[in-house]
């Protein structure tokens, strides 16, 4: 009864706070001078990103540096939690996992899940999606199989700690490699359509966003991974 | 239209508050960090209808039609694109804190065999 009164008490002060607000507030109708020219410019004009796609344009292209440095951030802080965990014995516990409904279960819904991951992120330059969504959803798949099977499951079907890193290795290092090569033809950092092509084969790969898309699928789900791994670990340090 | 605007911008002052006194007050180390993931994400929000533009049918900032009808349609009704782009890379690193502070609230949980803040302080004996 007293949470029921709690919840009216809310709704009543949103609304009220609503009917307040309601005479001052001017909706937007007319777009910023910002957000009209990369809608004008992501796929056709002259400063075109190649990608009809706005938001990855924005992020990959228009404000790439900010994205090459946030993938910074997220390196040094799983290269963090890997140093701390460095000397850390690899045990496991929950031998056993879920019953074998849950089991059969996590199978179906991983598999659909790395494929909508897959699709999140290699159409990423076309629909809304891209590399940092499509990783998210990819680190799902081993958080499910730690879960309801266990980590030497995972570890077993060879997606260990040190796989995981290489692969996250190889995203960064495409990153990188992607972001550096225009400077050696003669153009600027991270720059992308005329040093790298709009389409190829008759596909629309939007220059360097489809790459840059790809790399940072497999370096954040890696990433993730890596954290999931580390962090299933049961406390087996010294009793201090 | 105002109205349903100015319903949604109080709703999300409520939730901040809500969600401010669920991570201050709750003595649940798990509800403390569900209540963290509601504030981010409420925080999103409030980030995104920075973007949003009261025209009759907004659209999402990606372009269908690739000709330059599409774009005029586009620039006539898609809603800010900049704000979606600078929450991304919040999501992902909020993912990143949330699956921090969940193993630590299970660590804690192993180890003391509470989750509960005023038993982990020794608050009450």
């Amino acid at each position: 009864m007293r949470k029921f009164i709690t919840l009216s008490l809310i709704m009543l002060a949103v609304i009220a706070g609503a009917y307040y607000l309601s005479p001052h507030l001017v909706p937007k109708t007319e777009l910023n001078a910002l957000g009209e020219f990369y809608l004008r410019n992501s796929y056709f004009g002259e400063y075109s990103a190649g990608s009809p796609e706005v938001v990855t344009a924005i992020l990959w292209d228009y404000r790439g540096l900010d994205t090459y440095f946030e993938t910074a951030v997220l390196f040094m802080a799983i290269i963090g939690a890997v140093s701390i965990f460095r000397n850390m014995p690899n045990v496991s516990f929950h031998p056993y996992g879920f019953t074998d409904i849950t089991k059969t279960g996590v199978k179906i819904v991983g598999l659909i899940t790395f494929v909508a991951a897959a699709t999140t992120a290699f159409h990423g330059h076309i629909t809304p999606g891209g590399g940092f969504q499509g990783g998210s959803m990819l680190a799902v798949v081993p958080l499910l199989v730690i879960v309801a099977f266990s980590k030497k499951a995972l570890e077993k079907a060879g997606l260990t700690k040190e796989r995981a890193l290489v692969i996250r290795t190889i995203g960064l290092l495409t990153i990188a490699i992607v972001a550096f090569y225009p400077l050696l033809v003669g153009g600027y950092f991270m720059q992308n359509l005329p040093v790298y092509p709009k389409e190829l084969y008759g596909m629309l790969v939007s220059g360097s966003l489809s790459l840059f898309n790809m790399a940072e699928f497999l370096a954040v789900g890696a990433g993730f991974t890596i954290i999931f791994l580390l962090l299933s670990n049961p406390e087996g340090g010294s009793e201090a | 239209m105002t109205f349903a605007l100015a319903l949604i911008v109080s709703s999300i002052v409520a939730i901040i508050i809500i969600s401010l006194y669920g991570i201050a007050v709750r003595p649940n180390l798990v509800k403390k960090i569900i209540c963290l993931g509601i504030f981010s994400d409420i925080i999103n929000v409030a980030v995104i209808l920075l973007g949003y533009r009261a025209v009759e049918r907004p659209l999402p900032p990606v372009l269908t039609d690739y000709s330059q009808k599409g774009v005029e349609e586009l620039v006539k009704g898609a809603v800010d694109p900049l704000p979606q782009a600078l929450t991304i890379t919040a999501i992902v690193i909020g993912l990143a804190i949330t699956v921090l502070m969940a193993y630590g609230a299970i660590h804690i949980q192993r180890k003391y065999g509470t989750v509960d803040v005023r038993k982990l302080a020794r608050w009450e004996e």
